[in-house]
Formats: structure tokens, C-alpha cells, sequence
């Protein structure tokens, strides 16, 4: 790095950021499958835990108040938090990631002990805030060591190591079920004992791999002046929210809307879709000692709609850039709308993989296409500020879906667990209704699609 | 040797966002300051169509030997005034650079203060030898845009 003192008061700051090796953008990323491995645990297998405990169907999206409350709070401070750090020895997002890691692979290690609900819930809150403070300062991460054209890789291989985990963790419940009997005393089978415990070692070791071989970026002299005479913290960041708020493109509040349905659609998927299972499969309740085989079932059926997604996200992301995202997310949304209100229908365990394709090709695009879109309605310069805009479009219909759906399942769903996840169809097509209200930016060709290479610095 | 450094310049100014951004986009206002010292930018060769999805054209010649010519051609991939804007090029005519491997000019404005801009300027990838090279030309660039900000700003100013 060079600096030079022109005639002005400003120094002009030169760096030059080495393009990184997919080899070194993949190391970077593998804490993230640790991470949501973590985050699969949490999808899956923790509301069964509940059950196990005796809680009631109908407790569960109130129970998971955990999960919105904590990602509307603690990734905007830890975000703010981290941006303002900096140690020689630590570095500036590594803390913060490491801290998180440490906090998920305690309470993923005392998870499958707790013999009443009231640690579960406690347990779920200090997990649900370590997962967070681990994964917002891990994407700021990846902007800070990536230069923007090589971004969209980092963030791709970070989807890469997001289907991975959650697979993993789904996958891991249905394995340990064939391998291992035995139950806590509190009820909790071996088995899910024994995914926890894989995920308590994942979380901690695949962020102590990344650290250890991707050193941060160092500030400069004159940047670590600027971090350390930075004012305003909380203010001045609910100020940037405030004013990105106001500031939002038309299109991005109508994708709000699409974000409301979908969301809230996805939540009571994995709120009631074992007990849908239980139900439609099985023909018992959580009271029932079946139940544990519903359990594990869903553990395949999730990660089986995980090996989808994982399978359709690449080709989804280059179809959405080459013939638009909006028409491909409609589609994505419509299989799964369909996909859903079969699957709550069906009474063969085996047939239960096909529909949930549907869910599977629309899981990939809620996670990659939008942001297709949305990237080309915002200036990149304010990706930070409207990525976590985008975030509390993600909590905020998960809260609401806590605050409300208790209610509705009792009182417009007759208490059965298939009608959720027929009301969950029903809510993903209504998202692709939605979508279609959109005016999409429209699609940037490369240089050399638009241009004949004509006879012709900086 | 490859391609793979991305060169990333800093400057602050203390003129508002929006006149910085007209001075790095408007055809007449580039041609004014754009270039290293000892280049000029040709004023007629000045094409650009400030969008998405926009082209841009110009050429720079060097003020001594006017038949050396650098031409660099573009395709606005991101447009947002006064945000950022940033360019997929093709540059000919620099030995420094392979024509046939597009750079990415990326320039980013963004708010300081009441009416300051700070400038971030990525650019590349280069290759790591001719990498310093370019930073530097980048770094006496973004002064000739400071001395045009100031003499615009004096233009500017009802006497």
C-alpha cells in the first residue's frame, strides 16, 4: 500500500487485493458449513425435542420466538459491533465468529440433555444468538477479503457450504436412528443425541479450519485513524436503516411482500411438517412412541429436499441471470405450492420424496434468485445496509408466523398438522402471485455480447 | 504471468456527491481530466450512454505522440447516480493490458460528511507486474480531477 500527500488535505490510499483461488474461497467458506450445520440442527430437530418434552402442536410457533427476535437484534449489532473492531492478534470479524462458534457447539452439545422445555427454550435462544453473531460478521468477511468482482463467488460457495450443512444435519438424524437405540431420561432418543453431537464438533471445527489458514486484511494506518475517531455507533447505524428505509426502490417493497408470503410459508414447514408426517404417514400423535420414526423420517424426507436444492441452485442462478429472476422464482414457487398441498396428502412414506422435489427447487431459488434482483435495484455501495433491510424482510414474517400462527392452527386448521402444511402451499402460491406484480430491472449483458471487439486506459 | 491483482485507489473530496459523479460520467466534463499527466483524453471520441446496460467509448493519446492511442471501450453493467457506477472494459492499445481479457472498472461515491465524496476506485484485474504501474496512474489521475473540481468550482461562482 502507498499513500501520497497531494497539494489538498486528503491522501489518496492505494491498495492492490489479490484475486483469490477457488481452493482458498472454499477454505474461507467452511466455517459456514459448521455454522449451518448448526442452523439445520435448529430446523429440524429441534421442535421434535419439544414434542418429545410434551409441548403442544400449537405452542410451537411461540416457542421459536427465539429465531426472528434474535435475527432482527443481534445481526444488525453484531454487524455495527464488528465494523468498529480491529485487534492485531484477532483481527476484525474472526472474534466475533469464533465467539459464535463456540456458543453453538456448547449449546448443540447440551441441547439433547435438557429435560424440561423451559431450558429447551433457553437453550434455543443462546444458540439462535450464537448462530447469529457467528454468521453476519462471516458475509462481512467475505466482502472484506474478496474484491466485488469476485464476490458473487464467495457468496455462492457460501450458499455451497449453507445446503452441505443443513443436508448433513438432516441426513445425520436418519443415519444415527439405524445405528443407534437408547433413550435420555428426559425421553430424547440416543439418536438425536448423537446428530447433536456431530454438530457441537462441526460447528467448532470447520470455523477453526477457516481462521486458521485465511488471514484478515490488516487496516492501514490511516484506516484504523478513521475506525478509531468513527462516532455515532447504534444511532448512526439505525440512521443508515432509517434512511435505506425511506430511500427503497418501489420494486424492493413489493418483493417485501413476496418475502411475507414465503417466509412465513417456509416457517410452518418446518414447524409442523414431523407432525404432519406423524399424522398422514404414520397415523400418531407426539404422544406416541412412533413418533421418533416420523422424527427421523423427516430427517431424510429435509435433507433429500436439501440434495435438490443443492443440485438445482447453480443452473437456477444461471437461468435467473440469462432469462430473468423473476419468472424463474414464479415457477420455483409455484412446484413448491403444489409440491406441499400433495405431500400433506399422502399416506406412503416413499411417495413423499417426489412432491417435496417442488419444495427443494424452490428452497434454492428463496435463496439465490431474488438477490439476482434485488442486487440490480440497489447501489452496491449500500448492499450492507439493504442486506440487512433484506434480512429483517426475512425475520419480521417469521415473527409475525410466531405471533399468529398458533392461533390460526387452532382456530381455522381444525389442529391437524397437514393442513399447515396445505396452508403453506397455499401461502408460496400466493408469493408467486405476488411475484408477478414486479417490474424486473432489466438483464446487463457483458462487454462482449454488446460489442463487436471495434478498434479500440483506464 | 496471470492476470489476478485488483487494484483498489482511495481519495476524498470535499465537493458533494453529485458533482463528482457528473465529472467522472458527462462526456465533456472526462475529457477535462481523465488521463495520466503527459495523456489527454481526445473530446470527440467521447461516447457515453449514461445507464444499465449503457456503452461507453474514448481514447486517449499521449500529448507528445499523438499516434500513440489507448482505446478503451465499455459496457455499463451497474449505473446508479450518484452511488457507483461500474464498467465491463476492453482496452487496446496498452501493452500492459491483453485486449482480448476484459477489466472491470468499478468507481464507488459515497457520502462524507455534509458535502464530502470519497472516491473508491477498483480496477482489474492486472497483472501483477504492471499493477504498480497502474495504481500510480491512478493515484496522479484522481489529482488532475481534484485541480478540475476546484477550477469548475471557480468557474461556477457568480462574480
Amino acid at each position: 500500500m502507498t499513500t501520497t500527500q497531494p497539494a489538498t488535505a486528503h491522501i489518496t490510499i492505494v491498495r492492490q487485493k489479490p484475486l483469490m483461488t477457488m481452493r482458498q474461497i472454499l477454505l474461507m467458506n467452511f466455517g459456514f458449513f459448521g455454522i449451518q450445520y448448526s442452523f439445520g440442527m435448529q430446523q429440524t430437530a429441534v421442535n421434535p425435542i419439544y414434542s418429545f418434552l410434551g409441548a403442544s402442536p400449537e405452542d410451537l410457533p411461540l416457542l421459536n420466538l427465539a429465531g426472528p427476535v434474535t435475527g432482527l437484534l443481534i445481526q444488525p449489532i453484531i454487524g455495527a459491533l464488528s465494523d468498529r473492531t480491529w485487534s492485531p492478534r484477532w483481527g476484525r470479524r474472526k472474534p466475533y465468529f469464533l465467539i459464535g462458534a463456540i456458543g453453538c457447539s456448547i449449546c448443540l452439545f447440551l441441547f439433547p440433555f435438557v429435560a424440561a422445555i423451559w431450558t429447551a427454550v433457553l437453550l434455543l435462544w443462546i444458540l439462535d444468538a450464537s448462530n447469529n453473531t457467528a454468521m453476519e460478521p462471516y458475509r462481512a468477511f467475505i466482502a472484506d477479503k474478496l474484491p466485488p468482482s469476485q464476490l458473487a463467488k464467495g457468496f455462492l460457495a457460501q450458499s455451497f457450504f449453507t445446503g452441505f450443512g443443513i443436508t448433513l444435519a438432516n441426513i445425520s438424524l436418519f443415519v444415527f436412528q439405524n445405528l443407534i437405540t437408547g433413550a435420555t431420561s428426559a425421553g430424547i432418543p440416543y439418536w438425536v443425541v448423537g446428530s447433536f453431537m456431530l454438530g457441537a464438533v462441526c460447528s467448532i471445527g470447520t470455523v477453526l479450519v477457516s481462521i486458521l489458514t485465511t488471514p484478515e486484511i490488516p487496516p492501514s494506518e490511516e484506516e484504523l485513524a478513521a475506525l478509531r475517531a468513527r462516532k455515532g455507533g447504534f444511532i448512526a447505524a439505525l440512521r443508515e436503516i432509517w434512511d435505506a428505509i425511506a430511500e427503497m426502490p418501489g420494486e424492493l417493497r413489493k418483493l417485501a411482500l413476496v418475502y411475507l408470503f414465503q417466509w412465513y410459508a417456509m416457517v410452518c414447514y418446518w414447524q409442523y411438517v414431523s407432525l404432519s408426517i406423524a399424522e398422514s404417514v404414520y397415523g400418531v400423535g407426539p404422544d406416541d412412541p412412533r413418533y421418533a420414526d416420523a422424527v427421523s423420517w423427516t430427517g431424510l424426507v429435509n435433507g433429500w429436499y436439501n440434495i435438490v436444492t443443492f443440485c438445482v441452485a447453480f443452473p437456477l442462478v444461471a437461468l435467473a441471470r440469462r432469462r430473468g429472476a423473476k419468472w424463474v422464482h414464479i415457477f420455483c414457487l409455484l412446484c413448491a405450492a403444489v409440491g406441499l398441498v400433495v405431500f400433506a396428502n399422502l399416506t406412503n412414506q416413499y411417495l413423499l420424496f417426489i412432491p417435496i422435489i417442488g419444495l427443494g427447487i424452490a428452497w434454492a431459488s428463496i435463496m439465490g434468485v431474488p438477490y439476482i434482483m434485488a442486487v440490480r435495484m440497489i447501489p452496491s455501495t449500500r448492499y450492507g445496509v439493504y442486506m440487512g433491510i433484506i434480512n429483517m424482510m426475512i425475520v419480521i414474517p417469521m415473527l409475525i408466523q410466531t405471533l399468529t400462527f398458533g392461533w390460526i392452527y387452532e382456530n381455522v386448521l381444525g389442529a391437524d398438522p397437514t393442513n399447515a402444511i396445505m396452508f403453506a402451499g397455499i401461502l408460496l402460491a400466493v408469493a408467486a402471485l405476488t411475484m408477478t406484480w414486479i417490474k424486473e430491472p432489466p438483464i446487463v449483458r457483458d462487454v462482449d455480447d454488446v460489442m463487436q471487439m471495434p478498434a479500440g486506459a483506464h | 504471468m496471470t492476470a489476478n491483482v485488483m487494484v483498489v485507489v482511495e481519495r476524498q473530496y470535499d465537493y458533494p456527491r453529485p458533482e463528482v459523479f457528473r465529472a467522472w460520467t458527462v462526456p465533456e466534463e472526462l475529457a477535462q481530466w481523465r488521463g495520466s499527466p503527459g495523456w489527454h483524453v481526445e473530446t470527440e471520441t467521447v461516447t457515453s450512454e449514461l445507464k444499465l446496460g449503457g456503452r461507453h467509448h474514448h481514447v486517449k493519446v499521449r500529448d507528445n505522440d499523438p499516434t500513440t492511442r489507448v482505446t478503451t471501450d465499455a459496457v455499463f453493467t451497474e449505473y446508479f447516480e450518484p452511488d457507483v457506477f461500474v464498467a465491463r472494459q476492453r482496452i487496446t492499445g496498452d501493452p500492459g493490458i491483453d485486449p482480448d481479457a476484459p477489466l472491470e472498472l468499478r468507481v464507488e461515491f459515497t457520502k462524507m460528511g455534509r458535502d464530502g465524496t470519497l472516491v473508491r476506485i477498483v480496477q482489474g484485474p492486472y497483472d501483477p507486474t504492471v499493477a504498480g504501474y497502474h495504481s500510480k496512474g491512478w493515484e496522479l489521475e484522481l489529482d488532475r480531477l481534484e485541480t478540475y473540481l476546484a477550477r469548475r468550482r471557480v468557474r461556477e461562482v457568480p462574480r
